[in-house]
Parts: C-alpha cells; structure tokens; sequence
C-alpha cells in the first residue's frame, strides 16, 4: 500500500524532550526596564533632570529649566512661594485667589475667607517652548463663578445703579443737536469726542483742549471772572510771587477794590489758587481730611517702596536678620490678638485712657475735665455692656475717619514731634476697612507678615541650596509704578498746601460773603463743573461699566456703529445716565459657536500691580 | 508521592516474586485432580506447557496472600492447610459505592452513576456500573461484611480476577500453614482450553458464586422472583470466544441472550459492505434481551475483540422456565413493553459511530480519563508539559506527540485504562491502582526499572526515565513514569489546568455520548 | 471566512464585561471632564493613572500563573484576564492624559510603549488563535519544533533508502533535483497566509516524474512524493510553531521598559 503522509506526530519519542526555558523572555525584560530605570537615576543624580521631564517648559522659564529646585519642592510640588519669587518679589500676595476676592468683591472679609488656589493649579508649565502660560483653562473658572456667558449676570453698576457721579454736567442730546446743525451726521457725532486711539486701541479719553475747547474755549478763553472783592482773594502778583501762577497783568483789572479777570482758561491757575485758599477758609476740615488722605496715602506708598525691595538684593546675614525682624512683629501681632480677642470690654486701651483722665484732672481746665468725666461715664457704661458691640455701618465710618484725620492733623500741627506716630496712625485709619473688627485686621496683618516670612525662609534655603537670585530688574515696572502714584500724590499735596489746622473756620456772614466770592469767582467753570460748597467735585471720566473688567472698543467698532450698543444717547440729558443696556447687549453677539465667550476675553483674575 | 519505604514487605514481595520463578513439579501436579480431566495421552504435554505458569507457593499462618483491592493475576488451588477469606466492606450490589470523581476535565457520564438506566437500546445494556470500582464478588456470597469464611485444600479462589482482570474482592489470609499452586493468567487459559474439566470446574465456581448476582444487575431481571433466578442459573451456559470470533450475526434470528462476563465484545451493523461499530459491550453488559421474549431478528452482530467470557440464556430455555412461573413472564413483558417505548424515543448519532471506531481501532476506549489537546486552538506553547513537569518534581509525565484524530491530537499521557494490562508483570508491585480510583500509579520508590509495563503498554504511555544514580554495571538507574492524574494535587491535573487557551482535555471514553458532545 | 471565525471570543461574557467596563470608565471621563478642567496629575485623572499603572502590574505579573494558577483557577482565567485588562488598561491611560498628545520626550516614551504593547499583544492574540486553526485544518503532520529537525533527517534517510532501491534513472533525479531540497528545512513567512504555499510547485517536478516512471518504480515516486509532502507540512510546522514563539519578543521586552518607566514616572510625580 502507498505511503500515506501521517495523521499526528511521525513516530513517537521515548524519552521526554527538554523545556524550554520559561523565563527567556521575562528576564531580558526585566533587564531591560531596571537598565532604563538606572540610566534615568543616573541621569538624576548627575544633575541632568529633562529626561525625566513632562515636557519642556516655556521660552521665558527656559533658562531656569536645567535646575527643577528653582520652582519645585521635593514632596511638595510647586509653591506659591518660587513663583512670587519672580513674579510678586515685593510679597504684596496680590497674586494669590485672596487678592482676587477682594479685587473683585471688595469685601476683605470675603477674601479672608476665600479658598487657597496654588498658582500651579491654573498655570500648568512643562507643555512646550511656546505654550501660552497665562491662558487659563475656562472650567477653572467654573469652579467657584457660573459655567457660561449666557449665566452672566447684569452687571454690577447696573444692577445696583451704583455710577458715581461723573462730576461734571453733559447732557448728550444738546452737543449732538449742535454737532447736527454742523452738518455731522448722528451716526458720525460720537466719534467726534470718542475718538477710536491708535496705540490704545480703545478710545482717546475725553479732553478739554482736544474735545470741548473748539466749541467751549473759543479764543482760549472759557469765559470771565466778574469783580470780586480784592481782600477776599489773593492777588495775582502775590502768587506770581510764590511762583504759583503765569501772572499776565493785561488779564486782570482792578477797580474800587475789586479784581476780575476778563480771560479764564481752563484750570486757570489763579482761579483755582483762590479756589483752595477759600476752601481752606470755609472748610477747613474737609481739608484737613484731604490732606490726610493725601499723606496717609504718601507715607503707605513709601512704605510700599521701601517693602518693594526684592529680597534679591539681600545676602544671607540681612535676609537672616529680616526673618528675625518679622518674627518679632508676628509675635507682637499674636499678642495684641489674645489681648483682644475674647473680652467684652477692652482692658488695655481702658488702662490708657485712665492715664489721660488723671493728666487732665491734674491740668485744671474745666471744660476738659467735664468732657472727661463725660468720656469716663460713656465707657463705664459699655464696660457694663455685655452685648457686643456691632460693627459701625459704612457711612458712620466714613465720618469717624474724617473726624480722626481732622484730628490727627490737629495733633500733628501742635506737636511736631508726634510726626512719626501721626502717620503712622494715619496709614493704619486708612488700612481700616468699613465692617471689620479690629482684632480681623490685626489678622490681615498678621497673615501678611507670616506669608513675608514664609517667603524670607524660603530665600533662605535656596541660598543656601545655592541657587541664584532673581534678577533686581524684575521689580522695575512695579517700583515705577509706585514711584509714579508717589509723584502724584507730593504733587496734590502740594496743590492742597499746608495744614489747614489752627484755621477757624468762617462762620455766618462771612462765610456767606466768601461763597458768594466763590460762586463769581467760578462762574464760568460751573457751566460744566459742580461745586459743592466750596469743594468742586472731581471729574471721573467714563464711569466704567466694566468696573473690573477689561473692554477694548476698537474690534467692536469694526462689527458695529455706536448706536446698537448705546442706544438713547441722543435723548439722554444727564451725564449721569449711562446709556448702555447691560449685558444682553454684550449676549447678543457673544453666544456659544458665534464669537467667543470665554472669561478671559474680558476679564483679569489678577489684579494690576499698582491699583 | 510518599517516598517511605517498608523494606520488610518490599523483602517480603520480592521473595514472594522469587517463588513464581519456580515452575511446580510434574509429579505435584500430575497427581491434583485438577488435571484429571485430561485425557491421559495429552495430559503431560498440557502439564508441561502449562508448568511454567503454575508455581508452588507456601504461606506461614496469618500471612497475607491476597489483599482486598489488589489485581491478581492468578488463580489459587490450595492443596494443603486453610486459607481464611475475610470481607471488610459491605459490598451489597454489585457496583455500588461512589465513582471516583474524575477531576481536571474528564466527564462523568450520568448513565453511570448507580441505579441510572442507560441508554435506550433495548437489546444493549449496561451493567450498573461498569469501572475499575465494581468488584464481582469472586467469593460464597454468604459472607457478610465483616464476616469470614474458611476455604480448605481443594479450593480454588482468585481465578475471577484475573479472568476478568478485576481487584480482588475480599482479603485472604493462610489460616493455617498453608501450601497453594499459584495458576497464573496464560496458565490458566491454557489449561481452559485444554480440559474441559478444568473449564468446567472454573464455570461451576462462578455460577456458584457469581452468577445470579451478575443476573440481577440485568434490568429485566432485576425484580424478578429468586426461584426463577436459581433455575435460570442452573440452566445457563458458559461459552467463551476467541479474539475475532463473531457471536451474533445480524439478519440472523435472535435466539439467546448473553450476558459478559468478561472480555470486550464489538457491537456492530452492516452499513452497504463496512462493519460500523456501534458501541461495544464489556463485563456486566448484555445483549439480545428482548429476543428473550419476543421474536426478533439481530439488529447488530455480536464479535468478540479480545478473550471473552459470555453467560448464553437460550430463548428456549427461558421459555421453559417462565412456563412453570406464568406471573414472571408477564412481568417480564411489561419490562419489555417499557424498554420498546424508549426504543422509539432513542436517536443514534450516526456520528457515535464514527468516534467509536476510532476509539475501538486505537485502543482509547480502554480509557476512563484520556488526555486530548484540541490542536485548533492549541498554540504549542507547552505550558501543559510545564505545569505536569512542575507538580511532579521537574519531570513531565507525558510527551505533545501522538495520534492525530480530526484536529485531537492523543498525546503520549496514560489512559488510565479500565483493565490496565501494564499492572501485570511488575515485579515489585510498583504500579498499583487503589480501590475506588481511577489514577494507575507507579511507585518510584519501588520501582526497579524492569521496564516490562512500559514494554506492555500498547500505545508506550509509559516512559522509562533515568535517574542520576548509577547501576553497579554503570548504567543510570531507570524509573517508569507515567500519569498519575494529578492525583496528590488539589486542583486536579496540571495540564488541563495549565492550558492557556482550554485546549487540553479529560474525557472518559465510556460514555460516547458525552466523548460527541465535548469533542465537537 | 475563518479569518472572522478566528476572531470570534472565547468568552463571550468577558467581552461583554469589558466593553461595559470601557463605556463606563468613558463616561466617568466625560462626567469629570465636565466638571472640573482635567489634569493628570489630580483627581480624576491621577485615578484614572493609578488604575492603569495597578493594572500593568497586574499583567506584567502573569507569569506568576504556572506556580500559582490557583488564585485565578486556571490559566485559561489568566490569559482572559491578562488580555482584556490590558485593553482597559490603555484606555486607562488615554483617558489618564486627557486624550491629549505628549507635551515631551518621556511622556511620548511611556505613551508609544503602552501602545506598542497593547498592539502587539493583540497581534499575539490574532496569531495564537489563526496559526492553530491553519495548523489544524489544512495540515496532517503534527510535530514537536525541536524534533523537527530530527524528523526532517529521518524523512530524508526515509527517501534514501527508498531510492536506494529503484532505478539509476531515477535515483539520479532524486539526488539532483529533489535530495537537496528535502534535506533542508525551509521556514518561510509565506506560510503564515497561505500554509499550503509552494507545495503545488514544489512537487511539479515529482509528479511529472510519475508520468515517466513504469509500472514498479510509480509505487517508489508516490512513497517520494508523500514524504516530500510530509516534509512540507513540517517546514510549515516549522515556521509557524516558530512565530509563535518568536512574537513574544515584541511584547514582552517592551513591557519591562514600560514598567521601568513608569515606576520612573510615579517617582517622579511623587518627588516633584
């Protein structure tokens, strides 16, 4: 029969053939991983860390890329603390989700309250050279706002009618009525005064020279200055003297003791040099309390300096001793806490007042030891009290802070001395915030310190780790900008003048004589401007609607005229109305899958450097 | 495995051994009636052929000679002293106590749990029972558990076991110094064939003992009255056939019923001019029960495959019998009319048959638990050789190659055969299957590397192994190994435990019915 | 088409639960997506990570199945295990970065393995299901690899000795054209698509020889050609019992690497 080929195996073995291996594969395997795993430890250990790296991060933290120590800490992620390195060397916090509440809510209570956001939890680095650091995922934002545009509420100035007063008069309807009998088409009127900027990309805030004065200042001239009593004023050639004015004799005339002016431009220096000189007269306090203002806020942006110094220019002995210093006064913090903290009736200040009662039994004035015992009787009163006190609401505080600043600039004018110790109290008057208690700010203060200490020890180590310092250059805007607010102020003081303390204020008749003085002198300003009393209101230009929010006008321009957002302009006769309808106007072009709508495009999580 | 040795028995059955290599003397043997039944022309040449497998063994009292359980080889003639047969177990049907349960993949065919009634072919049945597990009493049935009884010179016990290849059914201890002529296998083949005093001495000793037992486990005469029993067994005939030697013929009418007694009988029907072999039949099966009562033709032919030991009922004679007992003859045709209906209801695979013949021409359907690897999904990976080597020590038990059926490959693994014919020639006694398992086991303490069950197992299941120790000539010393089913192993066999994809499986080829289903 | 039949599940539950378990872990994605940015490294994401990173243990730990099959039962249990649960585990880890390209070197590593891993464990998969259903179907000889060789020699010895009996003519065009060829084993790639490849070609020289041979000698050159045959079927044998032992080198070394990097990459989570 022919061979078949075979069902099965041809033949059988007689002895079992050997096994192969079963760990053949498994064992190059393993080698192969624990020789991946050495090789990147080594690479680790010898300092080259990109191997192991998610990715590389962007262009501007390249350079600090080859050391991970520089943003990292080993166990603990990224801190706050490296990225405020560079990014807040001043340690204001104003970068962190506290500042944010209270940028936007501005309630410090509310801020105290709100969650700690790591920056790392928004700003994720190691995704390439040009990834764009600052854009920020929109669901972050979701967390604690609403999802989307169309949730958007109205906005807050609307919602509230909560415009300040522009401070000046503009009614609308009458300059477009103007500009039509010119020719200019309503569609063409705004632009005319809303000029669209080039650089700015927005619109060229409104000036008196570039706007008003073609129509308003014809010749230069705003208008005159009718006679007005020589004693009341100062004479021209008097500030010409002090270098205050342009004195241009041909402008003013004199007859029977009376001076006027027959040219007045726009913020003429004589007229507002008499301005303050009677304000001063008048309302001495009310200038008192600028003043004050104007000094608390000086001394807190020299202060602001000072502290702006990075913590880079400080070598080890100094940032050692920095970190002693802030020991020191988070202990004393901690301390006037307890001491307040808990007892209904505050023991220490009482322990103070005690003293001054004893000096002014011993001086011997009657009325001040009337007043005294007075005093004396109002707070055994509140000792007894076992309510607590409630917080002030905000318009009592405002008055009290006007009464302290009055005060203090009282003080200060009868004891030099107390100069340091006036300011002092000025800059903590204006810390103080409507509805909160002491011992919350002392907290705020506390908190503060603590995250400056935080901040020290940290530098401390990475010196030590040896890692360099961020460059001085780093704080340069954030210094000019303090320096340029600084300027500002001297200058306003300046204008205001010296301490307007020891001035009696006019009373009566002769109060009434010099508003009406005032009212002459300033006629031709309050066709515009609004005097209140013997203070002319500040002119806040464009009442933000967006109050914390950015708007640019230029691509909106493009899309639309001015009308379809700002309807009713051409009946509007106050400036205070706003003429704007709210955030459906933004809604209707801004909707999902038509433009887009995400918080970035108008808003700012952070708030600006120098506010 | 155990690696404990009793030295003292192992001396014991090596000196037992020693005695079997002393054929018995001429003169011993001419003189036991046992051979009178020769005629005396022929008698010392059967004497001297059959010399070689007749031994003289001598026991001490109290000394063990079979054990309940063992496989003999041998039948016992005592010629002197007593021999006590004593029963441990109660061994009240034939076939009962539990089937082994055969872990790791191979099926229990429910037709063989106790009492089941298998199949639905009316002339074909199934013994209650048919495993290793079922022990024909060999013994007087009247000994009860726990009894005893005395056998005494003249007495010949053991021949049915080795017949039949079955465990001995009781212990039989030397009661007094006892003398026996050990008859092994061939031994006692022969001497059948050549005298047929002998036959019928060994015949009388199973219709004593055996036979009406045997009738019982047959349903249709399960319920049946003793009398008709006891005249059924008086009237039945002891017939034996030689391998390949047909028994029934189908066309032919069906005029007996036969009852096996031993050996494998092939059951098959003429499909054109092929034999298709439909199922086969071994010891306790039956056929031809309905021509007992009713006149049928045979639907199957009837071929011995191997030696084989029938019981032959004669239609006439039942006739004669059931005449005197009218009230059993209707009982018996009610069983009948109950076995027709379920021959209508019965479907035979046409694919049964097929399997069939090749488990018939193979040799697996020997097999209570066979190893099959479905090369189809089998992807090579040897991880079935690996986890036998692991549970035994390092060394597998069995070989990837062999025959290939459709897309099974057999592998070289043990059967575990019904009647292993390896346990035969050991000479020590290593390889052993206790009662009531299934796994054949070989002892490697034991074990001398003979090597005659590796020669005798037909399909070379058994390897012979070397080991690192050096025989006195120099050689290694060699050791069998074969499957054991993973028997100390809790889980069952490694290798279908092993088998990534399920490609390895355990069936018994004694249910052909669930071999179709799982092999499909 | 067997190449369907191949693919079909053996389990088919265990499909079922996977593809319920990804639509699942797809939906816990889109939830959290939704409700908060996704970021690897916390939250959501950074279970999403663990989950994969406790899953590749778990696969890399499937050898631990010949000691210890006991634990899952069988190693059938395993292999179901190992293959299905590392389909999930690379969605584990797409959905663990967000379904977002690598922005660097490492992450492109660790991301490409997973892939390549996971792909060719499918490719392993396909292969240990379509070369025994070939092997099985189409071909009759079943063989050992390692005894392959040896069978090769003794086919060879076989069809010596066969032709060591018939004619010079014929003896003459055994040694030239066909001994050389019998004689050595030919593995081949072609064999993976077509199992039969070659053999009609193959024999064409043999089976004109039969129309050549007379009478006696036909006997001989049927005998040749079905050991020639039978010899195909083991290069067959050969090279496909070789793929499936030789794929395991894609998968398995690029699985150590991975799970070196990744303990690298947990590391440096922790650390940083």
């Amino acid at each position: 029969m022919a061979r078949q080929v075979r069902w099965g195996t041809p033949g059988k073995s007689d002895h079992y053939p050997p096994l192969r291996n079963p760990w053949v594969f498994l064992g190059p395997a393993l080698l192969l991983g624990a020789a991946a795993m050495g090789l990147l430890l080594l690479f680790w250990i010898g300092g080259f860390r990109t191997p192991v790296a998610p990715g590389a991060v962007i262009g501007q933290h390249a350079n600090i890329e080859a050391r991970c120590e520089e943003c990292h800490t080993p166990r603990a992620g990224v801190s706050d603390t490296r990225c405020q390195r560079c990014h807040d060397p001043a340690g204001a916090g104003r970068l962190n989700n506290a500042a944010h509440v209270l940028f936007g809510s501005g309630d410090p209570r509310k801020a105290a309250a709100a969650p700690r956001v790591d920056c790392a939890h928004c700003h994720i680095d190691h995704r390439g050279r040009s990834w764009a650091l600052t854009r920020v995922d929109e669901g972050q934002c979701s967390q604690c706002h609403f999802r989307t545009f169309s949730a958007h509420p109205q906005f807050a100035v609307l919602r509230n009618h909560s415009t300040q007063a522009p401070g000046i008069r503009f009614p609308h309807d009458r300059h477009v009525a103007e500009l039509a009998k010119l020719g200019v088409v309503e569609k063409d009127s705004c632009i005319k005064c809303h000029e669209p900027s080039g650089p700015a990309r927005d619109l060229e805030p409104i000036s008196f020279d570039r706007h008003c004065a073609s129509c308003h200042a014809k010749e230069g001239s705003v208008g005159l200055v009718e006679p007005i009593p020589q004693a009341l004023l100062i004479a021209p050639d008097a500030l010409a003297a002090q270098g205050q004015v342009n004195f241009r004799p041909d402008e003013f005339e004199t007859s029977r003791g009376r001076i006027n002016k027959t040219f007045v431009r726009h913020k003429d220096d004589w007229v507002l040099a008499n301005l303050r000189k009677m304000r001063r007269n008048i309302d001495p306090e009310g200038c008192a309390v600028e003043r004050g203002a104007l000094l608390a806020r000086e001394s807190q942006l020299r202060r602001k300096l000072a502290l702006s110094a990075p913590l880079a220019g400080l070598d080890l002995p100094a940032l050692q001793g920095r970190e002693a210093a802030l020991d020191s006064e988070i202990k004393g913090a901690e301390a006037r806490i307890r001491a307040q903290g808990g007892a209904a009736d505050p023991p220490a200040g009482l322990a103070r007042l005690d003293e001054v009662f004893s000096a002014v039994a011993r001086s011997g004035d009657a009325a001040a030891k009337a007043e005294a015992a007075r005093l004396r009787g109002e707070i055994e009163a509140l000792r007894g009290a076992t309510a607590v006190p409630a917080g002030l609401p905000a318009e009592d505080v405002e008055a009290r802070k006007r009464e302290l600043l009055a005060l203090l600039d009282a003080v200060e004018a009868a004891d030099p001395a107390l100069k340091v110790r006036a300011e002092d109290l000025r800059r903590r008057l204006l810390a103080f915030n409507p509805g909160e208690v002491g011992v919350e700010m002392l907290a705020r203060v506390r908190d503060q310190r603590m995250a400056e200490r935080a901040r020290v020890r940290d530098e401390i180590i990475l010196r030590q780790a040896g890692i360099a310092s961020p460059p001085a250059a780093l704080l340069v805007a954030e210094q000019r900008a303090i320096r340029d607010a600084l300027l500002e102020t001297r200058r306003r003081l300046r204008e205001i003048g010296e301490a307007a303390s020891g001035t009696q204020a006019l009373a009566g008749e002769a109060k009434a004589v010099s508003l009406q003085a005032l009212g002459v002198l300033t006629a031709a300003c309050q066709k515009c401007h609004i005097l209140d009393g013997p203070t002319m209101l500040p002119v806040r230009p464009a009442n933000p609607v967006l109050a914390r929010a950015t708007f640019v006008h230029a691509p909106h321009l493009l899309q639309a005229d001015c009308a379809r957002c700002h309807a009713g302009v051409e009946r509007s006769k106050q400036a205070t109305e706003l003429n704007f309808k709210g955030v459906e106007s933004c809604q209707e072009c801004h909707r999902p899958r038509r433009v887009r709508q995400d918080c970035q495009s108008c808003h700012r999580y952070h708030p600006r450097a120098m506010p | 495995m155990s690696l404990a040795v009793d030295k003292a028995a192992l001396r014991e059955r090596y000196e037992r051994r020693l005695q079997l290599m002393v054929p018995a003397e001429m003169e011993q043997l001419r003189s036991l009636p046992l051979f009178s039944g020769i005629p005396e022309k022929a008698r010392d040449k059967v004497i001297e052929k059959v010399r070689k497998y007749i031994h003289l063994c001598s026991f001490a009292p109290q000394e063990e000679v079979l054990r309940e359980g063992d496989y003999g080889d041998s039948a016992y003639y005592i010629v002197q002293g007593s021999a006590e047969v004593v029963l441990k177990k109660a061994m009240a049907d034939v076939g009962a106590g539990p089937r082994p349960e055969v872990r790791g993949g191979a099926h229990v065919p429910p037709a063989q749990r106790p009492g089941a009634r298998p199949g639905a072919e009316t002339m074909v049945g199934r013994g209650a029972g048919t495993s290793a597990t079922v022990i024909l009493s060999a013994f007087p049935a009247e000994i009860a558990p726990g009894g005893r009884t005395v056998l005494g010179p003249g007495e010949i016990f053991g021949e049915i076991s080795a017949l039949s290849r079955y465990p001995i059914s009781a212990t039989v201890r030397a009661d007094t110094k006892l003398t026996l002529l050990q008859m092994r296998l061939p031994g006692l083949r022969m001497l059948s064939a050549a005298s047929k005093e002998f036959k019928k001495f060994l015949d009388s000793r199973y219709r004593e003992r055996t036979l009406a037992r045997h009738l019982r486990s047959v349903g249709l005469f399960a319920e049946v009255d003793e009398r008709v029993i006891e005249t059924i067994k008086q009237r039945a005939e002891l017939v034996s056939f030689e391998p390949g030697q047909r028994i029934a013929e189908e066309g032919t009418p069906a005029d007996a019923f036969y009852l096996v007694r031993g050996g494998y009988v092939k059951l098959s029907v003429t499909a054109g001019t092929v034999d298709l072999a439909v199922t086969y039949l071994r010891t306790g099966d039956f056929a031809g029960e309905a021509a007992l009562v009713l006149d049928e033709v045979w639907p199957f032919s009837l071929q011995a495959l191997e030696h084989v030991e029938l019981v032959k009922l004669a239609k006439d004679d039942l006739k004669k019998i059931l005449a005197s007992f009218p009230a059993i003859e209707e009982q018996l045709w009610w069983e009948m009319v109950a076995r027709l209906k379920l021959r209508g209801i019965a479907t035979r695979n046409p694919a049964t048959s097929e399997y069939l013949q090749m488990a018939m021409d193979t040799g697996l359907i020997h097999g209570e638990s066979v190893l099959l690897i479905d090369l189809s999904t089998c992807t090579r990976c040897d991880e079935c050789v690996r986890g036998c080597a692991n549970a035994h020590g390092g060394q597998p038990r069995f070989i990837r190659e062999g025959e290939r059926y459709r897309n099974w490959l057999v592998p070289t693994a043990c059967y575990q055969c019904t009647d292993p014919v390896c346990m035969m020639d050991c000479p020590t006694g290593a390889i052993t299957r206790a009662v009531g398992t299934l796994e054949v086991q070989i002892n490697p303490a034991t074990c001398i590397g003979c090597g005659n069950c590796a020669s005798r197992c037909p399909w070379g299941n058994i390897i012979m192994v070397e080991m690192e120790e050096r025989r006195p000539d120099g050689k290694h010393v060699e050791v069998a190994s074969k499957c054991d089913l993973c028997f100390d192993r809790p889980e069952g066999p490694a290798c279908v435990q092993m088998c990534p994809h399920g490609s390895a499986l355990r069936v018994s080829f004694k249910d052909m019915e669930r071999v179709i289903t799982t092999l499909r | 088409m067997r190449v369907a039949q191949v693919l079909r599940p053996k389990q088919p539950r265990n499909l079922q639960v996977t593809l319920g378990l990804s639509a699942g872990l797809l939906l816990v994605y889109a939830l959290g997506s939704h409700l908060t940015p996704w970021s690897p490294k916390r939250g959501f994401g950074l279970g999403f990570g663990v989950f994969a990173a406790l899953a590749f243990v778990f696969e890399m730990s499937y050898p631990a199945r010949r000691p210890a099959a006991r634990p899952l039962f069988t190693a059938k249990n395993w292999i179901q295990a190992h293959v299905y649960l590392g389909v999930v585990a690379l969605l584990a880890i797409v959905i663990h970065v967000g379904f977002n390209w690598p922005k660097g070197a490492f992450g492109w590593w660790l991301l490409m393995l997973s892939v390549w891993t996971t792909l060719t464990g499918l490719l392993g998969v396909w292969l240990q299901k379509w070369i025994p259903s070939t092997l099985a179907e189409v071909l009759q000889v079943e063989a050992l690899y390692e005894r392959i060789p040896a069978l090769v020699e003794q086919l060879v010895a076989e069809a010596d000795g066969l032709m060591s009996e018939s004619s010079d003519m014929l003896e003459r065009f055994y040694r030239t054209e066909v001994r050389d060829r019998l004689a050595k084993l030919a593995p081949s790639w072609g064999f993976l698509l077509d199992v039969r490849g070659g053999r009609e070609r193959a024999l064409e020289p043999l089976r004109r020889m039969v129309g050549f041979a007379d009478a006696e000698e036909k006997a001989l050159v049927e005998d040749l050609l079905s050991i020639y045959t039978e010899k195909m079927e083991l290069d067959a044998q050969y090279s496909l019992q070789g793929i499936l032992r030789r794929w395991l080198w894609l998968h398995v070394p690029a699985a150590g690497l991975l799970m070196g990097l990744i303990v690298i990459h947990v590391l440096t989570w922790f650390w940083y």
